[in-house]
């Protein structure tokens, strides 16, 4: 029996590994299999090619990583005619299993938005959306809808009526809220099937001898080991006011990582900018993760969300 | 994507480090399968650290049993590859990167800066067995920063001519009658360099560097600017980098 099985919503999956949009490209194809995930979130895709933003766009800070990509992409037409294919391919393990993909999108309106959906529906097998409405690096798309719920439910609303209902709907919040679980709530109402939380946290460096920003842009968002505790806590708090699963992530970088946020309430978990750091780091974390629930000699499903109640029962 | 299944991930050990003076050492692990083409590079990190990124090296002599990194100190992870000791893990990942586009029959200048010098003497190697005549210009701040090559300078004169590298190429261009031209140093060096030949004919292919997260392509983070056929595009330096045609670097970004 498969210790890790677990599922996000109706997305039922080998394995609950996969990884933060834009940090594990099919590019990792070349030095491993990319079977061995439950599932893969692409990067971000937006209506028209974007460009991104002016280099330098990554800086290595205390104890982690701050980017400002600026969601460079080739756009979604392009995506669906040059690059899906691959996927789907590189996704395919030797028992013809299919891993699921899931698209990351975000527009600058909801009619951006809804028309984006309504292309990839004509693609088949694709297994989910993620909606990121919480990039901090670019103007339009991303941060500008996912700090309002008013916007976020109206946004959601609208593409949950244009979907098909087996195909996961994900909404990716934002940390930079005041409160998480308001948005939360309003991707519920809205009828998203599932959260993934978190994005990256603002934040900058400055060389101390010049003045001057390290990233281009001023500030980005901030990722790795140092958002560990803010993450884990967003997805504990989050946990507790939704009925929804959560796919959660913020510097998961080896099994105790990830095996904390499954305790603080995820179905799933991604692992970001720890590929960075460890190239191997989702096959490790699978291989550990294996061991340890056959050590246990118990399952996945048994320790989600029990810090929660835990906590409820004093026994914390 | 171009074929890059040579590309391995491993553990070598490291078998020597030659200390060069304070701020260059050379770095001896065991070879990987695939041989590197020049202008390619590895990301380097110590077995033991778990957390930050890999610093990207390029290849500075590979055999079938040693690959060499020259690499200047700059900073934390530098100073960590610096501290290694004989026998210990090293995670690597390479080779990556494309490499320079080789010359024939030609006359060819090799033109470094620093430690811009690393891939320019892979490169000299293979280019000699191609039957192409080399000039090399090295140069450096001072004494330090200078390795063999067929005209050194220095800024504060320690050795060699004193001043740029930059100062007197196009003469040297001319009088040798330059196909080829490759570089690598400082960026403000590199678009000198560029601006120098921009009303020539000459060939110019220039090896960048960004701060660089993934090194395989994914992350879109060593971004630099470039003119396409297309227009300006961002490419990135680990993956369609890190040797671009200079005509088509747009320096001030």
């Amino acid at each position: 029996m498969n210790k890790l099985n677990t599922s996000l919503g109706k997305l039922k999956v080998r394995n609950p590994i996969t990884v933060a949009s834009g940090t594990f490209g099919l590019e990792y194809g070349r030095i491993m299999p990319l079977h061995h995930l439950g599932a893969l979130v692409t990067k971000t895709i937006t209506p028209q090619p974007k460009e991104g933003n002016q280099p330098p766009r990554i800086y290595e800070t205390e104890c982690g990583l701050l980017n400002s990509i600026g969601l460079q992409n080739p756009g979604l037409d392009s995506f669906i005619k040059d690059h899906i294919d691959n996927y789907f391919q590189l996704l395919t393990a030797p028992d013809g299993y299919q891993v699921p993909l899931i698209v990351s999108f975000s527009g600058a309106s909801i009619e951006e938005f809804a028309e984006m959906l309504t292309k990839l529906e004509k693609v088949e097998k694709i297994a989910g959306y993620e909606i990121n409405i919480s990039c901090p690096n670019v103007e339009k798309e991303g941060i500008s809808f996912g700090v309002d719920p008013e916007a976020v439910y109206n946004l959601i609303k609208e593409l949950n009526s244009k979907r098909s209902p087996d195909r996961e709907l994900i909404v990716k919040l934002s940390p930079n809220v005041t409160d998480i679980t308001e948005i939360a709530a309003a991707a519920e109402q809205g009828g998203a099937d599932s959260l993934a939380l978190i994005n990256t946290v603002y934040g900058m460096a400055i060389d101390w001898q010049t003045g001057k920003t390290m990233l281009k842009r001023g500030f980005g968002g901030y990722s790795g080991n140092a958002i560990k505790p803010i993450a884990l806590y967003n997805v504990y708090k989050v946990a507790q006011s939704t009925k929804l699963p959560l796919l959660a992530m913020g510097g998961i970088s080896n099994w105790k990582d990830a095996l904390e946020f499954f305790y603080a309430g995820a179905h799933m978990i991604a692992v970001g900018t720890a590929n960075f750091t460890n190239h191997f780091a989702t096959i490790e974390i699978l291989r550990d993760l294996e061991k340890y629930f056959d050590e246990k000699d118990i399952c996945l499903t048994d320790i989600i969300g029990k810090t929660v109640d835990l906590v409820r029962q004093g026994q914390n | 994507m171009k074929d890059l299944a040579t590309t391995e991930y491993s553990i070598v050990a490291v078998q020597k480090i030659n200390t060069l003076n304070s701020c260059y050492f050379i770095l001896e692990t065991d070879a990987l399968k695939a041989t590197p083409c020049p202008g390619q590079f590895y990301l380097l990190k110590s077995k033991e650290k778990e957390q930050g990124l890999h610093i990207p090296i390029s290849i500075y002599h590979s055999t079938d049993e040693t690959l060499k990194f020259m690499v200047k100190i700059v900073g934390e992870g530098t100073e960590e590859l610096a501290n290694l000791k004989i026998g210990e893990g090293l995670r690597i990942l390479g080779p990556l990167g494309n490499s320079f586009p080789m010359a024939e029959n030609k006359n060819v200048l090799l033109i470094s800066g620093g430690i811009g010098y690393a891939p320019l003497f892979y490169l000299k190697e293979k280019l000699e067995r191609l039957n192409n005549s080399t000039i090399w210009l090295h140069g450096g701040r001072s004494k330090d920063d200078v390795f063999p090559a067929d005209k050194i300078y220095t800024e504060d004169g320690s050795v060699g001519v004193k001043g740029l590298v930059t100062d007197s190429i196009l003469e040297i261009i001319e009088k040798e009658t330059i196909d080829t031209v490759y570089c690598c140093g400082p960026k403000g060096m590199m678009k000198h360099i560029s601006k120098l030949l921009e009303p020539s004919n000459v060939e110019l292919y220039v090896s960048l560097e960004e701060y660089m997260a993934c090194g395989l392509g994914s992350c879109m983070g060593c971004a630099v600017a470039i003119n396409t056929k297309l227009g300006r595009v961002y490419k990135t330096v680990c993956n369609d980098g890190p040797i671009f045609d200079a005509k088509g670097v747009i320096w001030d970004e």
